[in-house]
């Protein structure tokens, strides 16, 4: 949800990354790095490297209904997220590292009795990644890396409703999960100033068997179609990533990177909620494999300041006629700032932030497809991250000694 | 350093991020269509039509189901982008005005059971012993205006009875057949007019108006089973709309016609299908051979068909065991021996006839239309009506033609719930919006009530 956040992708998992607008695939000054390429950490020096951070995502929608005319806009929400990373050489060519962070997730609320409650009234996904890495150095030039992923979520979703005259009449879907996944990559030099990286993330699938539905205000005479209390099951499919990164040190002081990312999140084609009593609750998704570009730029501006921008387009997953309140995603075009301050030698202050912004989009709402619940009207979507981290390298100087 | 980095993750970074999201959140904003009525004159609008246009809801008036009529939330929609714009209702008192139906409970198989709740007060009262299925009472309801009010839906108007001359006066309470009950309260006092006079006297004052008649000219037929009533002729029906509308369109004034539904959505007769009942019979008795006998019109006993309806109170009948001439002992209602009788069972033969009525005049008047009057045409069948009956997904709410839970017919079968009339408002609304390029905010219909009256 941020500057690189295709469909519910949380974006570029640290300050410095953020700053850089997700250009990341070949950029090895931060070990968040390994996330994106496991194998970008094989030519790490010898010091314990440590990066922690929080971030907040702000991701607004404003909905105009094609019938009401009206405007209703999200609450503001952020959703709040942290990052975890450490990473060292522990044997002659082999470097370890353990990256804990957020990269997928979504939170939108709306107004509790805005005219579309009876479709979402509040939808929220948060994970958790965590993946120790171990990557291997082939040579002076290149080196490779994998992880293995394991992958915690925790999702909510509620509705009204609205068939009932009662107002507080609602329905609320809760359940986490876990599933597992694995992460490759190469990072390589190919000339002083060049290097590139390329990477694959699998998918990971969230099984969530534990949910449970909670439907409370429902009338006497519909008790038994809506149990106050039920369980249901569901899977959340979590998309594979393929990233090719490219990072140029075009002057002594002036780093750029580009990064291209394919998304396969064609594989989540619809939410179900498999009910304990046989029902089921399908909202259908049918997203398609999006594409992303990146480019960012770090200017060394003293031995103590480091400044960052970076640029962004994403693709959205989500197509036209499934352009939903839940998550009114659109193609972002997104841009960042970000800066390093060098505390102490070894400690540095990161701070990030980007803003992107979507285009109009319209849904369009058959009424005569009773299975889609939709509300027909213009979203438009805009997204703030900012984040606040330190890196510490134990044993030495900075970890901007990490740079090539 | 572990320790102290996992609280700073969980806690204080987040909320400084958090913090400089706060200050620097916006949403971006969109424009909200600027409201106008476009080429209209919304000021005095007028509304002609029967039971949906008065707001008759769960077999019954009362003030807050005139309230909840159709033309009257049309009125509160018009008013938004039009202050001068101005409607009057001849509204009764408040309480249980004519008397209507509540629900007492909801049977296993969907159908409900309804009381009658009394009527408040009534001016005239007059057993008809020669009512068609047996004595019943005809009221006649308060007089209500000094003036014309602008909605003139009367319940139960049938096209065919334009012309009478006090149609509601109760001088002519035992005029059977030709007696409106409701009619009295849209006159002036000492006032004889018949509904067309009505019109004409009204529409010089009106910028716009909606036409939306006919429907009340075939349910009497319908709901006796073919026993009460002179079958109409379409053709008749569409030529008094045409006198109607002749004084309707007048020097040049817009409005929009609407064609009535189709009679097979209406609950009524849907609900009552002939053969989805044995089918429900046949589960419910675990009798899969159980065959279902009805008497058609002409005498003759025969199995139910597909275009046979057994009206409701029938269908509480099926299965009580009965004497019956002929027969040694009781037989169960429904049986061959007793079989369903006329006045509970519209047949094929009937309902083709009725069916056919207003097929007719819904040709008749669209053609008219074509040819005549060319204002914008609503076919509410294609547009609201049919589409309910296969259920529709109204912001995440259903809506079918079940009754109680479809939200979206009231109990009596054929008008509609305050949700139902702002569907059918919002249909209005698009076509004005569309043809008149006006920008009218449509209805927020899930905001509304599902049930009219307590």
């Amino acid at each position: 949800m941020s500057a690189a956040a295709g469909g519910f992708q949380s974006g570029p998992q640290s300050a410095r990354l953020l700053g850089l607008g997700g250009a990341s695939t070949a950029y090895t000054r931060d070990i968040a790095v390994m996330y994106y390429n496991p194998g970008a950490i094989g030519l790490l020096d010898s010091l314990l490297h440590v990066s922690v951070g929080g971030m907040g995502t702000a991701r607004m929608s404003s909905f105009v209904g094609t019938d009401s005319r009206r405007q209703t806009r999200q609450e503001l929400q952020p959703q709040p997220s942290g990052y975890f990373y450490a990473a060292s050489r522990v044997a002659p060519k082999v470097s370890v590292g353990l990256s804990i962070n957020q990269p997928f997730g979504y939170k939108t609320v709306w107004p509790g009795d805005w005219e579309g409650r009876s479709v979402v009234q509040e939808a929220r996904l948060a994970t958790v990644y965590v993946q120790p890495t171990v990557a291997y150095q082939i040579n002076d030039n290149f080196s490779v890396g994998a992880g293995f992923i394991y992958a915690y979520g925790d999702l909510r979703q509620s509705r009204a409703l609205g068939q009932y005259d009662n107002r507080s009449t609602q329905a609320l879907f809760e359940g986490s999960g876990n599933g597992y996944g694995a992460n490759i990559g190469l990072y390589g030099r190919t000339a002083d100033n060049l290097s590139f990286g390329i990477s694959f993330r699998t998918p990971v699938t969230l099984k969530m068997d534990n949910g449970k539905a909670t439907y409370s205000g429902v009338p006497a005479i519909d008790a038994g179609r809506f149990p106050t209390s039920a369980g249901f099951r569901t899977d959340i499919e979590l998309p594979s990533t393929l990233s090719v990164g490219l990072a140029d040190r075009m002057t002594k002081n002036l780093l750029v990177t580009f990064d291209f990312n394919l998304t396969s999140w064609s594989r989540y084609d619809s939410l179900n909620f498999e009910l304990d009593n046989a029902s089921r609750v399908t909202s259908g998704r049918r997203y398609e494999d999006a594409m992303a570009f990146r480019v960012g730029a770090e200017y060394t501006a003293t031995p103590t300041l480091t400044l960052r921008a970076g640029l962004s387009y994403d693709e959205t997953p989500v197509r036209d006629e499934y352009i939903t309140a839940d998550l009114p995603d659109a193609n972002l075009i997104g841009g960042s700032l970000g800066l390093s301050l060098a505390i102490k030698p070894n400690l540095l202050l990161d701070m990030g932030y980007s803003y992107s912004r979507g285009g109009e989009r319209r849904a369009r709402v058959n009424i005569a497809r009773e299975a889609i619940s939709s509300i027909d009207g213009t979203y438009r979507t805009a997204v703030h991250t900012a984040a606040v981290g330190v890196s510490y390298s134990f044993g030495g100087r900075a970890s901007r000694a990490t740079q090539q | 350093m572990r320790i102290f980095s996992s609280s700073l993750s969980r806690t204080a970074l987040p909320a400084v991020a958090t913090v400089l999201l706060t200050l620097a959140g916006c949403s971006p904003d969109q424009n909200e269509p600027a409201p106008s009525s476009g080429n209209l004159n919304l000021t005095r609008y007028l509304a002609v039509g029967d039971s949906y246009t008065a707001g008759y809801a769960d077999g019954g008036l009362t003030r807050q189901s005139q309230t909840y009529s159709y033309a009257n939330m049309l009125a509160n929609q018009f008013a938004l982008v039009n202050p001068d714009a101005e409607f009057s209702l001849p509204l009764l008192e408040e309480g249980n005005g004519t008397g209507y139906l509540t629900l007492v409970s909801l049977q296993e198989n969907g159908l409900p059971t309804t009381r009658r709740v009394p009527a408040a007060s009534t001016l005239g009262r007059f057993i008809n012993a020669a009512g068609c299925n047996g004595a019943d009472t005809v009221y006649q309801y308060p007089r209500a205006a000094t003036t014309l009010p602008q909605n003139l839906g009367v319940p139960g108007l049938r096209l065919t009875q334009i012309a009478t001359p006090g149609l509601g006066n109760a001088a002519n309470l035992t005029r059977v057949g030709l007696f409106n009950p409701y009619f009295e309260r849209i006159l002036p006092a000492a006032n004889n007019s018949s509904y067309l006079q009505v019109v004409t006297a009204a529409s010089p004052n009106a910028t716009f108006f909606t036409f939306f008649a006919g429907l009340d000219d075939v349910l009497p037929y319908v709901v006796s089973g073919g026993s009460c009533g002179p079958l109409p002729s379409g053709s008749t029906m569409a030529q008094n709309a045409r006198q109607l509308l002749t004084q309707l369109t007048a020097n040049g004034r817009q409005g929009i016609i609407a064609l009535p539904p189709a009679l097979t959505t209406l609950p009524v007769l849907r609900l009552n299908n002939g053969l989805n009942l044995q089918e429900r019979l046949r589960t419910s008795t675990n009798r899969p051979a159980y065959t279902l006998y009805v008497r058609a019109f002409n005498g003759a006993v025969q199995p139910v068909s597909g275009e046979d309806y057994i009206l409701p109170a029938g269908q509480r009948r099926i299965g009580r065991l009965e004497s019956t001439t002929g027969a040694p002992q009781t037989v169960p209602y429904g049986d061959e021996q007793n079989p369903v009788s006329g006045s509970d069972v519209l047949d094929y033969i009937e309902f083709s006839r009725i069916n056919g009525a207003m097929t007719l005049y819904r040709d008749e008047l669209r053609t008219l239309n074509q040819n005549t009057f060319k204002q914008p045409l609503i076919d509410v069948n294609t547009a609201l009506f049919q589409q309910v009956a296969d259920q529709i997904n109204v912001n995440g709410v259903p809506y079918t033609s079940e009754l109680v839970r479809g939200n979206f017919y009231s109990l009596d079968g054929y008008t509609l719930t305050p949700r139902g009339n702002a569907l059918l408002a919002n249909t209005f609304l698009r076509v004005i919006n569309e043809t008149y390029g006006a920008n009218i905010p449509l209805l927020n219909v899930n905001d509304l009530p599902t049930k009219v009256n307590p």
